[in-house]
């Protein structure tokens, strides 16, 4: 799968279509951190959140970037679509776990927090800046041409569930008690931010579940992403 | 021997039929030419063929798991030089191979020369012209050394030595016996080059015939128009050797066939009660 990866982040990089997300995303940290000292696992609430859109926006650009008899040429030698769109996806969660490193890595490092965080705290949130970033790229690929022919329906589609995604806990508020459990459907990526917000009050049993949860979210949406366009091919 | 058989294949888009009914072997040693107007369907059924599309209905069966090879219809203007595209297509072909990089290499230069593109240099494809990124495209699908080659419209903007050159290939991976489909447009070079033509039209095979490789026919078809009888018909001549196309609006018919099946089609027509409006010459194929 390394030469299809290698051809995709070549042909995404030549794109210039990473300049927007990516300058956003750096942009955004710069600006967080332009103040000191910052609450640790505040921050890395909000960036990891941050990273969700971010690789979502990312997700929607690279997915369809390839020019469709080209794409007919790479399908060909990819030798299956699970290859194929596997190899996309690892391409977009490299991109996006980088930008995760930065993020978590850029306070330590320019010491920009009221205190060091600790090897756990810096492990949860590396994790989670990671599974978010895989969220929002599964999600994304939903909204592709492929699975959505107006762009118009799958930009607000999209849009949508970002939204529902990162506001689940303010939702499931104003929702009657008895119909709390259709949040378990939503994207739960307020329930991985919310793991770094109460960090020091809930077990790492908890956190790793909630990580686990946001991580198995994200395999069965691109697993089903795959076995939908292993049917309909390319 | 056939390499890939389509049994009753329909594909549909929408709610709108492409392909219809296709039944069809593509075989070993033998190079199949896809002929038919805009629209009527060549390129899903390239596709289908080569498994890129998956059909609606019907089944597609291989002989094994041969390699197969697509060009489309044309590459787009992208941001790579031919040398970098090539080497990323040749390093997706060399997974599980036992071909390695300079060998790869060897024969991405022994085909950019062939084709004059050794002198491309640091140029990169979306400055090409038409007719260079046909011959990259060309090249990116011959490197696969494939048992199945599919080209739609392979002759599309190659010059005159450029396309003798790709039939000659094309001839040396039937002689190896490859399987070669192909769709094109360019009647002259597919009388040259094909054992068998099949006329497609409104998605359904119209013909299936063989063809003499080799001999290169004068490139004109006849456009025969005629006001069918009232009780109808008209389809059945529309299905003849030789008729690559068949449209009818009520009454009135429109046939485009071969000059040489022209004659045998205006009798039949007769024959039925037709009354013929007029028959001209076409330059090439629709």
């Amino acid at each position: 799968m390394r030469p299809l990866m290698s051809y995709f982040l070549a042909y995404y990089l030549r794109s210039y279509r990473y300049l927007f997300p990516v300058c956003a995303y750096v942009g955004f940290i710069l600006f967080v951190y332009s103040m000191v000292p910052n609450p640790v696992m505040d921050s890395y609430a909000l960036s990891a959140m941050l990273l969700f859109l971010v690789s979502a926006w990312i997700s929607y650009g690279f997915v369809d970037l390839e020019h469709e008899s080209q794409r007919f040429v790479t399908a060909g030698r990819s030798g299956s679509a699970a290859r194929y769109y596997g190899a996309k996806y690892l391409v977009m969660l490299g991109i996006g776990a980088s930008l995760g490193i930065l993020a978590v890595a850029y306070p330590v490092a320019f010491d920009k927090f009221d205190r060091l965080p600790s090897l756990g705290e810096s492990a949860a949130a590396a994790l989670a800046h990671l599974v978010l970033a895989s969220l929002g790229i599964t999600c994304a690929l939903w909204f592709s041409e492929k699975m959505m022919a107006s762009r118009t329906t799958a930009f607000f589609g999209l849009m949508l569930v970002l939204a529902v995604s990162c506001g689940g806990k303010g939702l499931g508020e104003q929702l009657p008690e008895g119909v709390r459990g259709v949040l378990w459907l939503i994207p739960p990526v307020s329930r991985v931010t919310e793991i770094l917000f109460r960090y020091d009050e809930i077990s790492h049993a908890w956190t790793a579940s909630v990580l686990l949860l946001a991580a198995f979210y994200s395999g069965i949406l691109l697993l089903a992403f795959i076995r939908v366009n292993r049917i309909k091919l390319f | 021997m056939a390499i890939v058989e389509l049994d009753h294949i329909h594909k549909r888009y929408s709610n709108e039929y492409v392909l219809r009914d296709i039944t069809l072997s593509i075989r070993r040693g033998e190079i199949t030419a896809i002929v038919g107007a805009n629209g009527s369907g060549k390129s899903t059924l390239l596709r289908v063929v080569a498994g890129l599309t998956a059909p609606s209905g019907g089944e597609r069966t291989l002989d094994g798991q041969p390699v197969i090879a697509y060009a489309p219809d044309r590459l787009p203007k992208l941001r790579f030089t031919p040398r970098e595209y090539l080497r990323h297509m040749t390093n997706m072909d060399r997974l599980g191979s036992s071909i390695g990089p300079a060998e790869s290499a060897e024969k991405i230069e022994w085909y950019l020369e062939r084709f004059g593109m050794a002198g491309t240099g640091k140029l990169q494809m979306k400055d090409f012209s038409k007719g260079m990124l046909q011959k990259i495209n060309l090249i990116q699908a011959f490197l696969r050394d494939p048992q199945l080659l599919v080209l739609d419209e392979p002759f599309g903007g190659l010059d005159e030595e450029a396309a003798r050159l790709l039939a000659d290939w094309l001839n040396a991976a039937k002689q190896r016996n490859g399987a070669v489909i192909v769709a094109s447009h360019e009647r002259a070079w597919v009388s040259e080059v094909a054992d068998r033509i099949v006329a497609l039209g409104g998605g359904k095979i119209r013909s299936d015939r063989k063809s003499m490789p080799g001999t290169r026919l004068p490139n004109k078809n006849k456009i025969v128009e005629c006001l069918l009888p009232a009780e109808g018909g008209g389809d059945e001549e529309g299905r003849m050797d030789g008729v690559v196309r068949f449209e009818a609006n009520g009454r009135r018919a429109r046939y485009t066939v071969d000059s040489a099946q022209s004659d045998r089609l205006l009798r039949q027509l007769l024959e039925k009660g037709a009354s013929i409006i007029s028959v001209q010459e076409k330059g090439d194929l629709p």
